[in-house]
């Protein structure tokens, strides 16, 4: 039962958790955190949908997704980072704002667009760039100065201050960065996944499977890859579950409750000094 | 690099003027917003006038109120303990299924006041249980509170679904039955509810011992606990009470305005308006109780305009856009803004 093609299948389900947690990582790392990954992927979604269905193109609609989620980000960044408004407030706010803008732009007619077909040449260079990132991210956080001003703006940020080191920026680009992957993810999920449409709920709590695999991957790129493509397997799975018995309704809340229960698993490991989340948190 | 520069002597008043000129740009653009959906400036202030002028829009933003200041209220006591819990909209929609099994579904029959008081009572056990699952989670296996309780509140979506579409489903569409007329209680009722839990904590916070303990363990975790506050008593307190509140309103819900129940495609929302209510009332219980009216204003008008294409996800959308600009201003008010 278990196939190299339900291996395949399951990477092209994760991609978008995958894409969107590592963005999410890559700020979290420098300190901080944006729980509004849901919004800004909604909004990806939507803008990809509109921009694919005026372009025709699938590849540009991606990287409409892209700026939407972007452009949901700079607001989290003018709010958390320059006037220093409380994080999880702004994160939970810019989730509903990104789902609003998101739905009233679907509103002006754009809601169906040619799909990105899965396994074209555009999707396997999306599918080798989301098995890429994970790698890139570690030898950018390990294996580089930058890497290191990120994890040591993360780790004490008063300590880095005195130190001269470039908290705002880095965490700007941290944050934007995350914004536009999260885009990104949400223009993949409605492009591919939902096979060009945008429709209110899409991202159906995605997004918070991604922060959920940001925790559960111990804030390392490769252990967040490997959480977020567990839980896009458990995606997949779910119809073969119910054929073998298990009710619909318990097996559509399996991811949720898989992150819950993982979430209290990692919470215990988390207790020995090596497995600290960025302290600045 | 931008510099916050705290502004000596603002006054309390300008606070409020700040946080109230906030909202006001805030709801402009709200209002702006709905041009993109294809509506005409006059409808949109059409629209407005109606909700703030008219009986059946007022009555609906009381009703309406009800379990948005059910969540707030019950939420302001959990945000001063520092709870970040988000469940208070699983906790709606659970109320709200547990008052509909027991006035349409367990058989009994009640006289009115039992009518009205059983069902507050059970959907707030209901919310209080899975407050207490949060506190437990967050107290005894350390796992984040925001993403436990957002993880259950999809859970309970995921079964609120199965229940309403499976064991209490009614006839050829996936609608559950009806509260019997005898038990629905009229819009004035509503506020008067969400009023008196109110002040019951109102009067927890500020002359209870619970309450001084919360407020000390809020403002400074470490010292509390020096002092001998035990802090897992303290949010397993404020999660059964944030719990209780919400839940009681999924069965205000129930009893008000919905009656009924179909399957939810997406969130109801009522529970996270109430998130906002108290981030918006700067988490006080009385301010809560009047900016949920506002907030429910927002989602009645929302509403009337869906007819003209306005979506549904614009309601929490233009909410949200209205408490970020509040807070914008606020910080505004209080800070100077410099370039380094």
């Amino acid at each position: 039962m278990v196939s190299f093609e339900l291996l395949l299948a399951a990477l092209s389900m994760a991609a978008p958790i995958m894409i969107a947690a590592l963005g999410e990582l890559l700020l979290e790392r420098s300190g901080r955190v944006n729980l509004g990954v849901e919004g800004m992927m909604a909004f990806g979604a939507s803008v990809s949908i509109m921009v694919t269905s005026i372009s025709d193109s699938p590849v540009i609609g991606l990287l409409g997704g892209l700026a939407g989620g972007f452009i949901i980000s700079s607001i989290y960044t003018v709010a958390v980072l320059a006037l220093r408004l409380d994080q999880i407030v702004v994160g939970l706010l810019t989730v509903f704002l990104g789902i609003g803008l998101a739905d009233l732009l679907a509103a002006t007619g754009h809601t169906i667009a040619p799909a990105l077909t899965p396994w074209s040449p555009a999707h396997m260079t999306i599918i080798f760039l989301t098995l890429a990132a994970p790698a890139a991210l570690w030898i950018l956080l390990y294996k580089t100065w930058v890497g290191v001003e990120v994890r040591a703006i993360g780790t004490d940020e008063l300590a880095a201050r005195e130190r001269g080191l470039r908290v705002d920026i880095i965490r700007t680009i941290a944050a934007l960065t995350g914004g536009a992957a999260a885009g990104v993810a949400g223009a993949y999920m409605a492009l591919t996944i939902y096979n060009g449409k945008y429709f209110s709920g899409l991202t159906a709590g995605w997004g918070w499977l991604a922060i959920g695999s940001v925790i559960l991957g111990f804030w390392n790129p490769v252990g967040v890859a490997v959480a977020a493509y567990s839980i896009g397997l458990l995606i997949l799975l779910r119809p073969y579950t119910i054929s073998l018995g298990v009710p619909s309704y318990i097996a559509h809340a399996t991811p949720y409750i898989a992150v819950l229960l993982a979430l209290i698993i990692v919470s215990r490991l988390a207790r020995s000094p090596r497995w600290k989340p960025p302290q600045t948190l | 690099m931008l510099l916050l520069e705290e502004r000596g002597g603002v006054s309390r008043l300008m606070v409020i003027l700040g946080a109230v000129t906030g909202v006001l740009i805030g709801f402009s653009l709200a209002v702006l917003l709905t041009l993109i959906a294809g509506v005409s400036l006059a409808g949109a202030l059409n629209a407005l006038a109606y909700t703030y002028a008219s009986g059946p829009a007022i009555a609906s933003i009381l009703a309406l109120s009800g379990p948005i200041a059910c969540s707030a209220i019950g939420l302001t006591v959990a945000y001063r303990a520092r709870l970040i819990t988000i469940a208070s909209e699983g906790q709606v929609i659970a109320g709200a299924i547990a008052a509909l099994w027991l006035l349409a579904y367990s058989g009994l029959k009640m006289g009115p006041l039992e009518g009205f008081m059983a069902p507050l009572l059970l959907s707030g056990l209901l919310g209080a249980t899975i407050g207490f699952l949060v506190a437990l989670l967050k107290v005894k296996l350390h796992v984040n509170e925001i993403l436990s309780s957002l993880m259950i509140n999809y859970i309970i979506l995921v079964v609120a679904n199965y229940i309403i579409g499976g064991p209490f489903r009614e006839g050829p569409f996936a609608i559950t039955r009806s509260v019997p007329h005898e038990y629905r209680v009229s819009y004035i009722i509503i506020p008067a509810v969400t009023g008196l839990i109110t002040l019951l904590l109102w009067f927890l916070m500020s002359r209870t011992k619970l309450g001084l303990a919360v407020e000390a363990y809020g403002k400074a975790p470490r010292a509390a606990e020096t002092y001998g506050y035990n802090p897992s008593r303290i949010i397993f307190s404020v999660a059964l009470i944030s719990g209780f509140t919400a839940g009681i309103g999924g069965a205000l819900m129930i009893l008000g305005f919905q009656y009924s129940m179909s399957p939810m495609s997406v969130f109801p929302g009522y529970g996270y308006m109430g998130v906002l209510v108290a981030w918006l009332s700067a988490n006080n219980p009385l301010a809560a109780f009047a900016a949920s009216l506002f907030i429910s204003s927002i989602a009645v008008y929302g509403r009337l305009l869906q007819a003209s294409g306005v979506p549904l996800g614009y309601v929490l959308g233009a909410q949200a856009l209205i408490v970020l600009s509040a807070l914008t201003a606020v910080t505004l008010v209080k800070y100077r803004v410099r370039w380094l």
